[in-house]
């Protein structure tokens, strides 16, 4: 269960949860280097010269920088873990993992974004999903959350840089599937979704 | 066919099953510079199911790396462009054979700001048959 952090003073609501930079907490970051030992390039019979040669490899320098993405998204996370459903957060790092995993990497593509993160955890202390969501990721590196019930509603949300969502909606209409698309702050979703009975699927702050 | 990565699909929040892909498997990157790449079938001249297995492992084998988690699915040119037509636009889809894909194609004019064509495609349009890189059925 999400913690209730309703009941609290102002500066404790979930709306006022600051998210600290990342650097102040003096993280390090991997280069992907790996440095050698040259051979010895100078023609001088008495002055021996060695260069550290670095070397980087095209599969070194994408694994570190997912690694690098990953960190930075999990430190973030753990900055208002106080406010996260304890569950929700280690699925939310197991599925973080998967969507990085080096071997479904596809060239080109952004890891995930600090910014997408910090749209993504906002709107998830807001929201308080009750259901699982599924979870991909952009090629910009956007992360996106998907819901459905078994009636084949669907709602697909992708998280956008300075607490933006755009969101597609999905529901059986008769014998056609009705769609309703838009996109907003993560604090107008309430209100967006109020028209149908998906707004349900989350108990809203 | 197209082909979607892992981080593009559907996959249930549990047990990580395959569902279904996600409307971001029909977005454009710029290196698309406005075709969303596919391949077609016919191009092999087999049968239904052993042109399948021609595109994927061709397409696996223009890769350049191993996405071993990529799903493969196949549509009717006729039925991306209902949906197309049904959202007020139109595609086309031409044959563009590349270097390394004989059977390369592409669909142009395609409005993938459209997120509900998109989605249609994604959960209608190429739903019927979605192939692992081993053939075997996805869905």
């Amino acid at each position: 269960m999400w913690p209730d952090t309703r009941s609290k003073a102002d500066d404790q609501t979930p709306l006022s949860v600051s998210f600290p930079a990342l650097h102040a907490r003096g993280t390090t970051r991997l280069t992907g280097h790996v440095p050698k030992f040259g051979a010895e390039i100078s023609a001088s019979p008495n002055v021996r010269h060695f260069h550290v040669l670095k070397e980087v490899s095209a599969q070194d320098s994408v694994a570190s920088l997912l690694f690098n993405a990953l960190a930075d998204a999990k430190i973030l996370t753990s900055n208002v873990a106080m406010v996260l459903d304890d569950k929700w957060r280690r699925g939310f790092f197991a599925k973080l993992d998967r969507l990085h995993d080096i071997e479904n990497w596809e060239e080109g593509n952004m890891p995930v974004q600090k910014a997408s993160v910090h749209t993504l955890l906002r709107a998830m202390i807001l929201w308080r999903p009750k259901k699982a969501a599924a979870l991909g990721l952009s090629f910009r590196g956007n992360l996106i959350a998907a819901w459905q019930d078994e009636l084949d509603s669907r709602l697909v949300i992708e998280f956008l840089p300075d607490d933006t969502v755009t969101y597609i909606l999905t529901a059986p209409d008769g014998d056609i599937e009705g769609r309703h698309s838009g996109n907003g702050r993560s604090a107008s979703l309430q209100k967006l979704l109020s028209p149908f009975p998906q707004v349900g699927w989350f108990d809203f702050a | 066919m197209r082909r979607a990565g892992y981080n593009q699909q559907w996959r249930d929040p549990n047990t990580d099953k395959f569902v279904r892909l996600l409307p971001e498997a029909f977005k454009l990157r710029p290196i698309d510079k406005g075709a969303l790449s596919v391949t077609w079938l016919e191009y092999f001249g087999l049968d239904y199911d052993a042109n399948v297995i021609a595109s994927i492992t061709k397409i696996s084998k223009c890769m350049p790396s191993s996405q071993k988690d990529a799903v493969f699915a196949v549509a009717q040119v006729c039925a991306i462009k209902a949906a197309a037509k049904a959202r007020g636009s139109s595609v086309r889809v031409v044959y563009h054979p590349s270097d390394c894909n004989p059977a390369h194609a592409v669909i142009l004019q395609l409005n993938d700001s459209d997120v509900a064509l998109l989605d249609e495609l994604a959960k209608n349009v190429f739903a019927h048959d979605i192939r692992w890189r081993n053939g075997k059925s996805a869905a």
